[in-house]
C-alpha cells in the first residue's frame, strides 16, 4: 500500500480543486516519490527536479545514490538529500580534504542513512575525515578507500569503530600495516569483503589474525602481497571464503596451494595468475575437493600445463563457468580436454596462448557449445577456420577478442556476423580486415564495442555500413585507420548516436569538419586524437561545444590546436578530467586558462609546449595543484620550476612523471 | 444471491455492489469486517466514485483472489526506498482494458488515484501511477509543467542554480 497519513491524505482531499488540479500540491510528497521511483532514466530525473518545489522535495527524499563532481556544492547537495542516500561517491570530488568532508558531513548531521561510501583516490582524506565519517554514518556497511596511498594505520584505526563494516577496500593503501589490519580485524569481526592488492607491508602475521578474528570473509584480495605459504594455511581455516584473489603472490609455491584442498565447496572463484614460484602441480591441488568452483584463473604463471591439470578439470565439470590460461602453451589434445570436460564453460581466456591451432579451437567449441566469452588475443596461428568453428558452434557468443591474429581476414567474419547474433564487443586491432568485414558485422545489431586500430584498409565504406545497424555502439577504435575521411565520421554521427569513446588517433585525413561531425555525438566522454595535423582550433570548438559531457580529451602532436582550442574546452567542457595537450601549439595564456578555469581537471600532460615560458608554467600549476593528481612533464623542468610548488603538488598526492621525449615527430 | 455492500458518496449518492467487487479495496474489507454494511466515503465524489467501481467490477471479475497482501509498512514508508508494486496484470484482454479506462485527463487521473489510495486498491494506484509517469519520461522541465498544469515556483536564480548543478554538481551512480 502506499502510505499517506491519514491527516494529511484527508487534508487534501477536502481541499476545494481547481477544474485543472495541480499534480504537485494534490499529490503528497509520498505520492510524488513514487511517481519519481517508476521514472528510471537519470535525465528524466534530473528534469524533474526542475519542474517545481515540490518535485524537487520529492526528489529529494527519493534519491538513493549520489556521485558529487564538485568540491563547493557538496555541503548544499548533502544537506538537501542526508535523509535519504544511502551510496555517496566522492572519488570524483576533486581537492577533498578532510575538513571539507567533516564539514559536509556535519551539513546532514542526525540524518544520515549512508550505507556505502566511496573515497577511492581521494588522497586528501585522512584519519580526521574517516573519523567523522564513522562517527556521523551509525548504519555505514561499505567503504572504499582504495588507491588512497597515503592512508596507513591511523586510518585504519578510526575505520576500526566501524562495527557494522561489511566491505572495505584498501587496495594501494600503501601506509597500511599488520598493526592497522589487526586493528581493522579487531574492530570489524563481521568484516565479508577485504582487499587489501598493494598493501606491501602486510606479512604473514597480519593475515593470521585476520582469518583468526573476521570468520565471515567471503570475498579476499590479498593479490601482490610479500606473503608466504603460511597465510594460505590460515586462510584455509575461512570457511565461508568464495572469492580468492592471491595474483602475483610470488612467495607462495605449490606447498602453500596444498592448504587450499577440499575447503567444502564454498570455494567459488580463485585468481592465482602470475604466482611465479607455482608449478602445475600446485594448481592441480587447487581444484581437488574444491567441486563448488565457477571460476579458476592460473595465467601468466610458467609455460607449462600437465595433462593432470586438465583431466582434474572434470572434477569441476559441473560448476566450471570461467578458465583463463593466459600465457600457457595449450595443445590442440588439452582444448579437447577442456572441451570434454567443462561443458558448462562460459568464458575462456587464451590470451598469448601463442600455440593454439585452428585444430584445438575446433575440439574445443565442439563441446562447449555455451561460451559467450572467448580471448585469443596473439594466438598468431588462427586462420579464418577458427572463426568458421566459432561460428558454427557458439551461438550465444557475446565477446570476442581477437588483437594480433594477423591471419584471421574478411572471410573469417563472414560466420561470425552471420551466426552470432548476440555478439555485443569484438577486438580486431592488427587484423587484416577491409570494408567487406565491416559488411558482415554490421549485421550483428546488439554490437558495442568495436576495436579495429591498425586495420589500415578500413575506408569510410566501412563506416558507413556499419552506421546503418549497429545503433548501441558505444565504443569505436579506429586507431592508424588512415583511409578514414571526414565523410566517414559524419555516417558515424548519424547513425552511431550513443558512442562514449572515439579512437581516432593517426587518422590524418580528418579535418575540422570532421569535427564537426564528431560535435553531433552528445554522449561522447573519451576523444582521442593523436596526430591530427589538419585540424585546428576550429574543430577543437566545435567538440567543446557539443560535446558537453566530455570527460577525457587526447590532442597530442595536433600541432595547429593553440590557444583558441583552450579558451573553448575552458568555457564549455566543465567535466573534463583529463587532457594531453602535449606538442601542442599553445601559448602561456592558454594554459593558464584550462587549467585555472576547469574545476575536473585531474590528470594533465604537458610535455613539449615550447611556446609556454617557465614562469607560465610556474603560475598554471599553482592555480590547479589542489585538483591535479597526475601531471607529466618533460625532466628539463624538474630543475625550472620552484621547488615548493614541486612539494605542494606531492603534499596533495599528485604524482608527476618526468620524461625524456625527443622532439622529432613520429612517421 | 450475493451480498452487496452499500457505499455513499460525498454528495450522498448511494451506490450498491457486490461483496467481491466492494473488497477489491482493502479499506472497505476491514471496515465491513466490523459488521457495517453501509459505507459512507465522504471524501469520494459520485463521479469518482463511478469510476472506481468500474475498475473494481472488471478486476473481480477477472481475479478470483483478493489482492497481494499490502505491506505492513505504511506507517514507516515516507522513507521507505522499496515501494511495493502489486501482481503485474498478466491477461492481455484485461491490459487493454485497464490502457483504454486510463485514457483520461490528468485531473481525472488525479481524482482517481487520490481516491485509491484512500481505498487502498493497489492495482489501480499502481496502475494510474504508471500512467502518469509515462506521461512524465522523455519530457523536458518545462514540458512536464505544461502537460500537469503546474505552476513553476521557483525564482529564475533558483531554477539557475538547480540547472547548473544538474549539468556539472552531481550524476546518478
Amino acid at each position: 500500500m502506499v502510505s499517506v497519513p491519514r491527516g494529511d491524505a484527508e487534508a487534501t482531499m477536502n481541499r476545494p480543486r481547481p477544474c485543472d488540479s495541480d499534480m504537485s500540491t494534490v499529490f503528497s510528497l509520498d505520492l510524488l516519490a513514487n511517481i519519481l521511483d517508476r521514472v528510471s532514466d537519470p535525465r528524466d530525473r534530473k528534469s524533474c527536479r526542475l519542474v517545481c518545489h515540490g518535485f524537487l522535495r520529492a526528489e529529494e527524499i527519493h534519491r538513493r545514490s549520489l556521485r558529487v563532481l564538485r568540491l563547493e556544492v557538496l555541503p548544499g547537495l548533502l544537506r538537501r538529500y542526508a535523509a535519504g542516500l544511502e551510496c555517496l561517491d566522492l572519488s570524483a570530488c576533486p581537492a577533498l580534504d578532510d575538513r571539507a568532508f567533516s564539514a559536509a558531513l556535519a551539513a546532514g548531521a542526525g540524518q544520515w542513512r549512508l550505507r556505502s561510501v566511496s573515497l577511492s583516490r581521494a588522497s586528501g582524506v585522512g584519519w580526521r575525515g574517516l573519523a567523522a565519517l564513522v562517527d556521523a554514518c551509525p548504519r555505514l556497511e561499505a567503504v572504499d578507500l582504495s588507491h588512497c596511498v597515503g592512508v596507513g594505520d591511523r586510518e585504519a584505526a578510526a575505520l576500526a569503530n566501524a562495527a557494522g563494516l561489511r566491505e572495505l577496500r584498501l587496495d594501494k593503501c600503501l601506509g597500511l600495516t599488520d598493526v592497522g589490519l589487526a586493528k581493522v580485524a579487531v574492530g570489524c569481526a563481521g568484516l565479508e569483503k577485504l582487499g587489501i592488492k598493494w598493501c606491501l607491508e602486510i606479512s604473514d602475521i597480519g593475515i593470521d589474525l585476520l582469518a583468526k578474528k573476521c570468520q565471515d570473509l567471503k570475498e579476499l584480495d590479498i593479490s601482490y602481497l610479500k606473503i608466504s605459504n603460511r597465510s594460505i594455511n590460515s586462510i584455509s581455516s575461512l570457511g565461508k571464503l568464495e572469492v580468492l584473489n592471491m595474483v602475483g603472490c610470488s612467495f607462495v609455491d605449490d606447498e602453500g596451494l596444498q592448504f587450499l584442498k577440499h575447503r567444502n565447496n564454498s570455494l567459488r572463484s580463485i585468481n592465482i595468475s602470475r604466482c611465479e614460484n607455482v608449478t602445475s602441480s600446485g594448481l592441480t591441488s587447487v581444484i581437488e575437493g574444491n567441486s563448488g568452483l565457477q571460476k579458476l584463473n592460473v595465467g601468466d604463471c610458467f609455460p607449462e600445463l600437465a595433462s593432470l591439470f586438465f583431466s582434474k578439470l572434470n572434477d569441476l565439470k559441473d560448476s566450471l563457468t570461467v578458465l583463463k590460461l593466459d600465457g600457457f602453451q595449450v595443445s590442440a589434445s588439452s582444448l579437447k580436454i577442456i572441451g570434454l570436460n567443462c561443458k558448462n564453460l562460459a568464458k575462456i581466456g587464451l590470451s598469448k596462448c601463442q600455440s593454439v591451432t585452428d585444430e584445438g579451437i575446433f575440439e574445443l567449441v565442439a563441446n562447449c557449445v555455451h561460451l559467450t566469452t572467448i580471448d585469443l588475443t596473439c594466438c598468431h596461428l588462427l586462420t579464418d577456420r577458427a572463426l568458421i568453428s566459432i561460428g558454427d558452434q557458439c551461438k550465444k557468443l557475446r565477446c570476442l577478442r581477437l588483437e594480433s591474429c594477423n591471419l584471421i581476414t574478411d572471410k573469417g567474419l563472414e560466420c561470425i556476423g552471420t551466426c552470432c547474433s548476440s555478439l555485443e564487443e569484438i577486438d580486431l586491432t592488427d587484423c587484416s580486415l577491409s570494408s567487406t568485414a565491416m559488411k558482415y558485422l554490421s549485421q550483428c545489431s546488439k554490437l558495442v564495442v568495436l576495436k579495429l586500430g591498425l586495420c589500415y584498409m578500413i575506408s569510410d565504406e566501412g563506416l558507413v555500413l556499419l552506421a546503418s545497424n549497429c545503433k548501441k555502439l558505444r565504443e569505436l577504435d579506429l586507431y592508424r585507420c588512415v583511409e578514414i575521411t571526414d565523410d566517414g565520421l559524419a555516417a558515424i554521427a548519424a547513425g552511431c548516436k550513443k558512442i562514449q569513446k572515439l579512437n581516432l588517433c593517426y587518422c590524418t585525413k580528418i579535418t575540422d569538419g570532421g569535427l564537426r561531425h564528431v560535435s553531433r555525438l552528445e554522449e561522447l566522454r573519451d576523444l582521442e586524437l593523436r596526430g591530427l595535423c589538419h585540424v585546428t582550433s576550429s574543430g577543437i570548438a566545435k567538440i567543446a561545444m557539443g560535446c558537453r559531457h566530455l570527460s577525457e580529451l587526447d590532442l597530442k602532436r595536433c600541432n595547429l590546436v593553440d590557444d583558441g582550442g583552450l579558451f573553448a574546452l575552458a568555457q564549455y567542457t566543465e567535466n573534463l578530467r583529463q587532457i594531453n595537450i602535449s606538442y601542442c601549439s599553445i601559448s602561456g595564456t592558454g594554459l593558464c586558462m584550462l587549467l585555472g578555469t576547469l574545476k575536473c581537471l585531474q590528470d594533465v600532460k604537458l610535455v613539449h609546449l615550447s611556446l609556454v615560458p617557465i614562469e607560465w608554467f610556474e603560475i598554471a600549476l599553482r592555480a590547479s595543484y589542489e585538483k591535479l593528481k597526475k601531471l607529466k612533464l618533460l625532466i628539463g623542468l624538474r630543475n625550472l620550476l620552484s621547488p615548493l610548488l614541486i612539494e605542494k603538488l606531492h603534499s596533495r598526492g599528485c604524482r608527476i612523471r618526468w620524461v625524456e621525449k625527443p622532439f622529432a615527430a613520429r612517421r | 444471491m450475493a451480498k452487496m455492500i452499500k457505499l455513499v458518496s460525498g454528495d450522498g449518492a448511494e451506490f450498491e455492489v457486490e461483496e467481491e467487487v466492494a473488497f477489491q479495496s482493502k479499506i472497505i474489507k476491514d471496515i465491513v469486517a466490523d459488521a457495517d454494511d453501509v459505507i459512507p466515503l465522504p471524501t469520494v465524489s459520485s463521479k469518482v466514485l463511478i469510476q472506481v467501481i468500474e475498475y473494481c467490477r472488471k478486476h473481480a471479475a477477472v481475479n478470483s483472489f483478493p489482492l497481494s497482501p499490502s505491506s505492513s509498512a505504511a506507517a514507516a514508508a515516507s522513507s521507505s526506498s522499496s515501494i511495493s508494486y502489486s501482481k503485474p496484470v498478466s491477461d492481455p484482454a484485461l491490459r487493454a482494458w485497464d490502457n483504454e479506462f486510463v485514457k483520461l485527463n490528468n485531473s481525472s487521473l488525479f481524482d482517481i488515484v487520490i481516491a485509491a489510495n484512500y481505498l487502498d486498491i493497489e492495482e489501480l494506484v499502481d496502475l494510474v501511477l504508471e500512467t502518469v509517469a509515462d506521461r512524465i519520461k522523455g519530457k523536458q522541465a518545462q514540458e512536464i509543467r505544461r502537460q500537469f498544469n503546474i505552476e513553476n515556483d521557483f525564482t529564475p536564480e533558483e531554477e539557475e542554480a538547480l540547472r547548473r548543478e544538474n549539468s556539472w554538481a552531481f550524476q546518478n551512480n
